[in-house]
């Protein structure tokens, strides 16, 4: 992606995520948002991440690659293991990093 | 004797409110910094996407869609998709920030982040009428703001450093999955999650990139009708209990 490009998406980024920050601050007092659409706009988050996350990791030159040589796909599901052990995200992408770094200097 | 409030005074509680979760924030601007870079932003791009974005989860999402060339309006909608907790968060803080000036309305928006709105509702629903929330808020979210912009500044000075052969970039995408993991607690989540990888995996050759944007919408779909059927099932169980 050229310089421009990604200067024009960084700004318009930063305005997106200022729109979604401050823009309820300036409705008026008496719109509200109903209760569904609220539990609707909770479940679009942890949907969007799964989303992104899942085929980056499965995919591997355009295709689901299961076969070990998928390195970042192991050494994530290394971190995963260790997330749900310890619940801790800082050790998580530690020893995540050290996986990926040990399985690239092996294959 | 009365406890005397002043501003200066909740602006420091907030600080020191804030303290113990800025260990965490510190690591997530370090990673975020170092992902930045590896994903091919230059250091003075990564310093403004850091300072004028300053939302480290959208910042991680958008970061694979940038490297794969995404068209602006997939990576600009997933990154408000990301964001739509500071919706929630903001129909929390409105009835203690509204009636600030339009322009600090819009840099207290700015500033909000996880950790200021978690610290900050459930000390202002204890007493709502105790004064300068706003220096609260302010303690709270600024704290939290150096806390992050001086990390990734380290990260972006580190990212430059290290060799993208080495794959680091995998530190962001390991960051969203502890972002992720804690929020599928419950089973319409569950469901919404397992769809919404369904149709991101079959959708991944669609064009446009628009897999990511018809996962979101089959994920909240198939969460909302679990739901229903969750609280119908209630229902029948107990005449007259839940709605």
């Amino acid at each position: 992606m050229s310089g421009m490009a990604l200067w024009s998406i960084i700004i318009a980024l930063s305005c997106v995520t200022l729109a979604t920050r401050a823009g309820v601050l300036f409705l008026p007092p008496w719109l509200r948002l109903s209760p569904r659409l609220q539990r609707a706009l909770r479940y679009a988050g942890p949907c969007v991440l799964v989303a992104i996350v899942v085929p980056d990791l499965l995919q591997h030159g355009g295709r689901v690659d299961l076969a070990l040589d998928n390195i970042r796909l192991y050494a994530a599901l290394v971190a995963v293991a260790v997330f749900l052990a310890t619940r801790s995200a800082a050790l998580m992408i530690v020893i995540g990093l050290l996986a990926l770094t040990a399985l690239r200097l092996i294959g | 004797m009365p406890e005397v409030i002043s501003a200066r005074g909740e602006f420091r509680r907030g600080v020191r409110l804030v303290m113990p979760v800025l260990p965490g924030t510190a690591a997530w601007g370090l990673v975020s910094g170092v992902a930045m870079l590896k994903t091919g932003l230059t250091s003075e791009q990564a310093f403004a996407m850091t300072l004028l974005m300053y939302a480290g989860s959208a910042q991680l999402a958008c970061l694979p869609l940038i490297a794969a060339a995404a068209p602006m309006f997939v990576t600009l909608l997933t990154a408000a998709i990301v964001n739509l907790r500071f919706v929630i968060y903001g129909l929390g803080l409105a009835p203690a920030l509204r009636r600030e000036s339009p322009r600090l309305r819009l840099l207290l928006g700015y500033l909000n982040a996880d950790p200021a709105y978690i610290l900050f509702t459930p000390r202002y629903d204890e007493d709502p009428t105790r004064p300068h929330a706003r220096s609260l808020y302010l303690g709270l979210a600024v704290g939290n703001w150096v806390t992050w912009q001086a990390s990734s500044s380290i990260g972006i000075a580190l990212g430059a450093r290290i060799p993208t052969t080495w794959g680091l970039e995998l530190a962001g995408v390991l960051a969203l999955i502890a972002l992720a993991i804690p929020l599928i607690t419950t089973l319409p989540t569950v469901a919404g999650c397992l769809a919404a990888t369904v149709v991101a995996l079959l959708g991944a050759e669609w064009p446009l990139r628009l897999g990511i944007i018809g996962a979101v919408v089959a994920g909240v779909a198939v969460a909302m009708i679990v739901e229903t059927s969750m609280t119908d099932e209630s229902r029948d169980g107990r005449a007259g209990g839940r709605r």
